[in-house]
């Protein structure tokens, strides 16, 4: 039940920020799609659970990310931005956790799985949203090819973990 | 890595292609708390497990309608693991009475969890496989599988009806003491008959009543021997037996009788061995007590119906019967039958069939029979096999037709009643 709740408001938040963000500059196409995306979230919480309710939240999750890119370019409020990704993928992740513990129990001496997870959780949001506004103030004046090759870098970076993962 | 980690690192990807191709860092700054969230994802990725399972039953054979409690032991001998799924299907037979197979724990380094879970199954032999071990990160993208062997295996007997004695009188017994009157003199307790003292006999045995009328011979007692007999049960498992009355199939009536039956007989003392006669004959030699009772409820739980057109007819080798002993067949009967129960009964054997009436299950097989014609040819169906039967109780076949709404317990009165009838209709003729 928790986690259907904690689903709940966080797609509601996600929503709200990003209807806000779009109203203030009264973008009301761009509203409109927003409160579509609110109505996936929306039947992801009701057929939560659900076989298709994966999709849903997934289908959720690509649309904020896409009406918060639109966002950016608009230049729309950053904090409000910011506010509708970390609640977005509070959200997705909350769907997500529950989707997997659906058909289990949990064992005696791991009552604490769920709390340890949102604690988990929040603490990466919250330090992520933390570290983007932090890099948001702090203004580098570098060119496209450094830009691309420090891109490139994180990416090859990444893939290399997860390669020394699998290993 | 798991189709989670796909869709963010898509999304991250394009969003980060997206902010430097349009040099637009707003979009890179929004990307940051996805970065956030897949390295933490990272580092908690599951290592290498070294998982050690142990499974413990309550009791590793059960009858129909009993409950086996299985316990799981999981013991972590490597890494913590955040979140670890455990795992475990059965076949469909088996049914969770109480408890959850499926179990998510996060477990430290030499922690050990344990759970139960209570089964019920049908008859069968069930082996179990193994758990599944899932390790994934807290959030969910990155995921390792391992299968753990906690083998096991559960035997659910078939129901057993505990039953009267059946006096059966095979004509050719075995040497040993039991209960079947041979009347034949020897060393039994049933009084048999007197006769004159040879030398040698007993003198506790001398009847001195008889003897006080004759003034120069004595007698002696004579008690009539008691044998066991060789009883061999044939049953039937052939795709004929797979009709259904209540959701149960006939086949699993025969197999009740069958193992109720030889019950009976092994607690009289008496040899028995058994065929299922099926695509495959099965068999299980000649034996006594528990450890053949045993063997028994073992091929009888593993049995099942299957079909071989060379077996459409019951012929059974001579070798596989026990000679001129007492045969049981527990077979719904089709007519085919009928040639070669008349010919062991022409051998000698002495034979008790155990028909379950498959006309019964017709009726109750909830279709319909709206037209005059298919309620003519259900009569037919009903006269012929009234005949067939009383053909073969004609032949000296002990013939009972079961329709199994009725309790076995009353079917095993019956059989004893008509067996004791039969010996008494026999000593007559004699």
């Amino acid at each position: 039940m928790d986690r259907k709740l904690f689903f709940g408001v966080c797609a509601a938040i996600a929503v709200a920020a990003l209807l806000l963000a779009y109203g203030i500059e009264q973008i009301w196409f761009g509203g409109s799609i927003v409160i579509g995306v609110g109505l996936v979230g929306a039947f992801g919480w009701f057929t939560m659970r659900r076989e298709y309710s994966d999709w849903a939240t997934g289908l959720f999750l690509v649309g904020i990310v896409l009406m918060i890119t639109f966002g950016a370019f608009l230049d729309l409020n950053l904090f409000l931005l910011m506010a509708a990704m970390v609640s977005g993928l509070g959200a997705w992740d909350l769907m997500r956790f529950d989707k997997g513990l659906e058909r289990y129990a949990l064992s005696e001496n791991s009552l604490d799985l769920e709390r340890r997870h949102l604690f988990l959780l929040g603490g990466t949001l919250l330090g992520g949203a933390v570290l983007a506004l932090v890099v948001a103030f702090v203004q580098i004046q570098i060119g496209f090819f450094t830009a691309l090759g420090l891109g490139i870098i994180l990416i090859l970076a990444l893939s290399g973990t997860i390669r020394l993962i699998q290993k | 890595m798991t189709r989670h980690f796909w869709l963010l690192f898509g999304l991250l990807a394009a969003m980060v292609s997206v902010g430097l191709l349009a040099l637009e860092g707003t979009i890179l700054v929004l990307a940051i708390p996805f970065l956030v969230y897949v390295l933490v994802g990272v580092y908690y990725a599951p290592g290498e497990q070294k998982l050690q399972a142990r499974r413990m039953m309550s009791t590793d054979r059960i009858t129909e309608g009993m409950d086996v409690t299985v316990t799981i032991q999981v013991e972590n001998l490597n890494a913590r693991v955040d979140q670890l799924f455990l795992s475990e299907s059965f076949e469909h037979d088996l049914k969770i009475l109480a408890g959850d197979s499926y179990v998510a724990a996060q477990m430290e380094q030499g922690e050990q969890i344990e759970y139960a879970y209570t089964l019920e199954g049908r008859r069968g032999v069930y082996e179990f496989q193994g758990l599944t071990a899932q390790a994934i990160d807290p959030f969910g993208l990155f995921e390792r599988k391992k299968e753990l062997k906690t083998d096991g295996e559960l035997i659910v007997f078939p129901q057993v009806t505990e039953m009267k004695s059946i006096p059966i009188h095979p004509p050719h017994t075995k040497g040993f003491y039991g209960p079947i009157s041979t009347r034949k003199s020897g060393s039994g307790i049933d009084f048999l008959g007197v006769r004159q003292y040879q030398f040698g006999d007993s003198l506790r045995r001398i009847n001195w009543r008889a003897s006080e009328r004759h003034m120069n011979d004595l007698f002696t007692n004579e008690y009539e021997q008691e044998r066991i007999a060789d009883v061999g049960i044939i049953l039937d498992a052939r795709p004929h037996c797979d009709k259904l009355f209540q959701g149960r199939r006939m086949f699993e009536y025969a197999v009740h009788a069958a193992a109720s039956l030889s019950k009976m007989f092994l607690d009289d003392g008496h040899s028995i061995s058994m065929l299922i006669y099926s695509a495959v004959v099965t068999q299980v030699f000649p034996g006594y007590g528990k450890v053949q009772y045993e063997r028994i409820l073992k091929t009888l739980a593993s049995a099942d119906t299957s079909y071989n057109f060379s077996r459409e007819q019951l012929r059974i080798p001579g070798r596989l019967l026990p000679p001129r002993g007492q045969l049981v067949y527990i077979s719904p009967l089709p007519p085919a039958d009928f040639e070669t129960i008349i010919r062991l009964r022409n051998l000698g054997y002495s034979v008790l069939v155990l028909s379950l009436d498959p006309l019964f299950f017709e009726e109750h097989s909830g279709i319909d029979l709206p037209l005059p014609e298919t309620q003519l040819a259900a009569r037919f169906a009903r006269i012929e096999r009234k005949l067939m039967l009383n053909n073969l109780r004609q032949a000296g076949v002990l013939v009972e037709n079961w329709t199994v709404d009725q309790p076995f317990l009353e079917v095993g009165e019956r059989i004893r009643t008509h067996v004791v009838l039969h010996q008494r209709m026999i000593r007559d003729v004699v």
